[in-house]
């Protein structure tokens, strides 16, 4: 232990097991800042020597000789005090400590936790500021372990100290699940990409959702570019149960599929998957689809796509059939597998038409989409068939959702992370991962409205409550904790609470984490952008932090908008 | 009984002071609208009234607007002779700001008496605390210094402990060393500032036994203070003892390094202060005064006011209460009541004051009795053989919603020195405009007050010490012991009630 203490202030007032009070010199510690003082305690009919930890919740600064009525006059007449009499030199300054806990100063020191303080600190001891690697010692707690060196993670300063490193346990964030939560610009993505960045360099295979495109810079970082994959979200039409196409088409096509609409669609799909997906049959069908609408330009074009242009192609087809009475081409595709299709009268075929309309409406809003998050996410691979592949040691896998809407978002979502989790509960995938979920509250949604929420929101709770068993852990980053899943979010073992103003959104954080209190939520609205209230399991205590900068900026990092315009056009 | 009774009884309607304002004509109703505008004016005129007889109670305040109102049509005739005869009334100058006075050094000193609960407060410890500031400096270790002089009264063997004025005579001799302290310590300072008169009528504390040569060395040593003092003492006390008894004696008088007759030491500290701020070689004249808040003095109303106006017109009082007996300043001020703050509060404006007026602050030294010798204070008036300084005193209105303060000063202080005390005292207390009083005194009676903590740790001592003492039944005393009994146990009122047994 350094012997190097700068006293600071002195024990006033009455002092408990839990906190004590203390008079502070002027400008020499701040809110967060650790202390410590020195004292003894009887165990077992021994004196040991002990040192009691504290953080400095709060200080209040008086000076008792300086009157408000004073204070109002020098006001109107915008004077300057010390041009007048009044005492600017008496001031009382007192500062509120929690304490933390105790470790024992004889017997040299050891990395063990704190041990909770019993009695409490004598009146008038002297408190000091601790040498830094004390302070470092403290709040890593027996990281610096052989077992556990391999475990820290450098992802900052404290915010008061800025001479020691917080050095946190990367094992309950990968194995336990943890949070970030911030509003919009507190550095919550800064603060991702940082911990993503340490974690790439212990190799650990990350997974992350980005719904905005703030991970693609990820690609830049020399380091571990080469195991950073970006990938678009491709949603494979006939790879999905009907029943979901049916919901996207719903949901895209600004009007929903009537139940008669319903029915036919049924073969409709069912049909077209059979014949897409063969590409001789696809080919076959396109020539004779093209006998029916031989102006059909996207046809000539494109061909029949695996997608719902191409069922919607199809479908129009056969309306048009159905009108002009072709029943040549009719049974042709009767016989190719659209069972009852040359049963199908007028009626039907305003139906069909009905659902070719809705299904080219969806088709193209699904284009768009897909269209967008391409360019936003800077993907160039679809995900895999076999999702498997994702997971291997040192991979970092970037899944772009940008553009799509926030439905999609969660069934893509559910979609691979449902495969992923059952696949490493059978054993398919070798190594654990880390799920990170930027915006989770589209993936562990509070209030789920739609069955694409719904289905999100079980697949994160089911692996908040066993992922560990199966080294499957997530770290979710959410502006808006209120409307996070409270049993997902209570099932997180560390938190990095960056700015939160939003009185709902702070008043959640309060009563389901456990660790922050009362002070802790007054500093939320106040923390600068880039810093944290880290609390959990990776620090032995909640500590301020200041997060250091991530190497990877995000490909929709905030431009000079004016800036841009101003030297548009030269 | 009766009267007072009824009087007391008297119902909103029929209480003159309520009704004053509809009945009041236009040449007093500003005045009258004044008056009720400020409640504190209005508080003191219905005390009063309450306390007058009831013969001019009728129409008191009727008639006292009408002499305000006078008054002030006197003061602003335009004449600038007529004004100049009856009194002035000086104006502070708006201009000056606290940018003119950076770079001053003020101190300010103040007094104060610490007590202890046993059945009444009994005094302990007295408090003398100094605060100098150098204004526009931003080092704080430059720019304040605080002093804090605490004597413990047990310490201190002369003086007459049974006189309730005891505490008084010590404060009033910590106060002026510390005056002279201050001023050796602060060779540059522009001004001092004490809290209270610069000189109490200190006539009424003749007959205390003298502060012996430890008593002496006590405030010396606390105050820092050269022993020579005492020598300069002894010198001057080698010639006025003799002419204060004709029992002069060597036996009664003893040694003189062993006898500190309070009056005696008082004036020799006030003039020594005086010589310390007159020396030519100092490097700055260090302007001092002494400032009350609730003034009881009625000698500015008594002698300048109301004697120049009956000077001019005898029946002025008599023609306005419609009587014929008010023909003297003194009459009128004994049978109606006014002092100088409430006469002077409906007289002057905020940032006026009065015109300087020589205190009579010794006129009361009489001969009294020191154990058993006749001992005569007459020479220290200030027709006297030894006098006292002479001490001039004037009023500053600050605010609306308060009594004016009273400043004084020595009486040697030309207008400009009174002009340039009336600024600052005006300035430090416009910092404070709803107690209207200098700040800087504000801060050092803060600062030097005697904490509850501490009188009540020293209560709980000397209690259990007794308690202690009686329940071992070391008191066989049975008169000692019921005064103890009841000191320890009863409180003020049961004490008054108790019969004697």
């Amino acid at each position: 232990m350094e012997s190097s203490k700068t006293m600071i202030g002195t024990v006033v007032g009455e002092s408990t097991p839990q906190e004590f009070r203390m008079s502070i010199t002027p400008g020499q510690v701040y809110v967060q800042d650790l202390v410590a003082l020195d004292a003894e305690i009887q165990e077992s009919g021994k004196i040991k020597q002990i040192r009691v930890w504290a953080k400095i919740e709060d200080i209040e600064r008086i000076n008792p000789l300086f009157p408000r009525e004073a204070g109002q006059e020098l006001a109107d007449l915008q004077v300057n005090p010390f041009d007048t009499v009044i005492s600017m030199s008496r001031e009382m300054i007192t500062a509120s400590c929690r304490i933390l806990g105790y470790e024992e100063i004889s017997g040299g020191e050891k990395n063990e936790p704190l041990k909770k303080l019993r009695y409490p600190p004598q009146p008038a001891s002297s408190v000091y500021k601790p040498p830094k690697a004390d302070i470092q010692r403290i709040i890593m707690g027996n990281l610096d372990d052989k077992s556990k060196k391999h475990r820290k993670l450098d992802i900052g300063w404290l915010s008061t100290r800025r001479d020691v490193d917080l050095i946190i346990d990367a094992h309950p964030i990968v194995a336990r699940h943890a949070a970030i939560l911030a509003m919009t610009g507190a550095g919550k993505s800064w603060t991702a990409k940082r911990i993503v960045e340490q974690l790439a360099e212990k190799q650990y295979p990350i997974v992350i959702f980005d719904p905005h495109g703030e991970y693609s810079g990820l690609s830049e970082i020399e380091a571990i570019k080469d195991r950073v994959h970006n990938y678009y979200a491709d949603i494979k039409i006939f790879e999905e149960e009907q029943d979901d196409i049916v919901r996207l088409i719903n949901g895209l096509g600004r009007s929903e599929l009537t139940p008669r609409m319903q029915d036919i669609f049924t073969d409709l799909f069912r049909f077209s998957s059979i014949i897409i997906q063969d590409q001789v049959t696809c080919q076959n069908m396109c020539n004779l689809l093209l006998s029916v609408r031989p102006d059909d330009q996207y046809l000539q074009k494109y061909g029949l796509s695996p997608n719902l242009f191409g069922i919607a192609a199809i479908g129009q087809c056969i309306c048009e059939a159905i009108r002009g009475d072709n029943q040549s081409f009719l049974s042709q595709i009767d016989s190719l597998g659209y069972t009852g299709v040359v049963a199908l009268n007028n009626r039907d075929a305003e139906t069909i038409n009905g659902i070719v309309w809705r299904t080219r409406r969806a088709a193209g809003a699904l284009a768009n989409m897909a269209r967008i998050n391409r360019k936003i996410s800077m993907g160039k691979e679809s995900l895999p068939t076999d999702i498997n592949t994702l997971i291997k040691k040192g991979s970092i896998n970037v899944i772009g959702l940008a553009g799509y809407s926030s439905e999609l978002r969660a069934s893509i979502y559910s979609l691979v992370v449902e495969k992923l989790f059952q696949n490493r509960i059978q054993n398919l995938i070798d190594l654990p991962f880390l799920l990170v979920l930027e915006e989770a509250h589209n993936f562990a949604p509070g209030a789920p409205t739609t069955d694409a929420d719904r289905q999100a929101l079980q697949i994160t709770r089911q692996i908040a409550q066993e992922g560990r068993k199966f080294g499957v852990g997530f770290l979710m980053i959410s502006q808006r904790p209120s409307r996070l899943d409270e049993t997902a979010l209570s099932q997180c073992n560390t938190f990095i609470i960056m700015r939160l103003v939003n009185p709902a959104d702070q008043q959640f954080v309060k009563r389901v984490i456990e660790t922050v209190g009362e002070k802790e939520t007054k500093l939320l609205p106040d923390l600068d952008v880039g810093e944290a209230i880290i609390s959990g399991q990776s620090v032995q205590f909640p500590v301020l932090a200041q997060i250091k900068s991530p190497q990877a900026t995000g490909s929709r990092s905030e431009e000079d908008l004016i800036m841009e315009v101003s030297k548009y056009g030269g | 009984m009766k009267e007072n009774s009824k009087q007391l009884r008297m119902n909103q309607m029929e209480f003159p002071g309520f009704s004053f304002l509809e009945n009041s004509t236009s040449e007093y109703r500003e005045v009258s609208e004044d008056i009720t505008k400020r409640p504190h004016v209005f508080i003191a005129l219905v005390q009063n009234a309450l306390t007058i007889a009831q013969s001019l109670r009728d129409n008191y305040f009727v008639n006292t607007a009408k002499i305000v109102s006078r008054i002030r049509k006197k003061l602003i005739s335009g004449d600038k002779k007529i004004s100049e005869l009856f009194f002035n009334i000086r104006s502070i100058n708006e201009n000056i700001t606290w940018d003119d006075l950076r770079g001053e050094e003020i101190a300010f000193i103040d007094g104060g008496v610490g007590s202890v609960e046993i059945m009444g407060q009994v005094p302990m410890l007295l408090r003398v605390g100094t605060y100098k500031v150098k204004t526009g400096e931003t080092v704080l270790r430059e720019r304040e210094q605080f002093g804090f002089y605490p004597i413990i009264l047990g310490d201190l063997v002369g003086g007459s402990k049974e006189r309730k004025d005891y505490p008084d005579i010590v404060r009033i001799v910590g106060e002026l060393l510390a005056v002279i302290n201050t001023l050796q310590r602060y060779p540059k300072l522009d001004v001092l500032i004490l809290h209270g008169p610069l000189v109490y009528l200190v006539g009424q504390y003749a007959g205390h036994i003298p502060f012996t040569n430890e008593d002496i060395d006590i405030f010396l040593k606390n105050y820092s203070l050269e022993q020579n003092i005492k020598d300069e003492f002894q010198e001057q006390s080698k010639m006025i003892y003799p002419q204060m008894t004709q029992q002069w004696r060597a036996d009664w008088i003893g040694k003189l390094e062993d006898h500190y007759e309070p009056i005696c030491f008082m004036r020799f500290l006030l003039w020594k202060i005086k010589n310390i701020i007159e020396d030519a070689s100092r490097p700055k004249k260090t302007l001092i005064c002494g400032v009350t808040e609730r003034s009881t003095l009625s000698e500015f109303t008594r002698r300048i006011v109301f004697q120049r106006l009956l000077q001019k017109d005898p029946d002025f009082f008599n023609n306005i209460f419609g009587r014929n007996d008010i023909n003297s300043a003194n009459t009128a001020v004994e049978r109606l009541g006014y002092n100088d703050s409430l006469l002077l509060s409906m007289l002057l404006n905020p940032r006026e004051y009065s015109e300087p007026f020589n205190i009579d602050k010794y006129s009361n030294f009489r001969t009294a009795q020191i154990a058993d010798v006749q001992v005569d204070f007459r020479d220290f008036r200030a027709d006297g053989q030894y006098p006292f300084p002479n001490i001039n005193g004037f009023y500053i209105q600050v605010s609306e919603n308060t009594f004016p303060i009273r400043v004084e000063v020595f009486g040697n202080y030309n207008d400009s020195q009174i002009s340039e005390i009336a600024q600052r005292v005006h300035l430090y207390s416009t910092l404070l405009p709803g107690y209207a009083f200098p700040i800087g005194l504000d801060i050092v009676d803060k600062y030097a007050k005697v904490p509850n903590w501490l009188t009540d740790a020293y209560s709980k001592l000397i209690k259990y010490h007794l308690q202690s003492q009686l329940f071992q039944g070391k008191i066989s005393d049975e008169e000692l012991r019921r005064v103890i009994v009841q000191a320890l146990y009863a409180t003020q009122r049961d004490w008054f009630l108790r019969p004697s047994i």
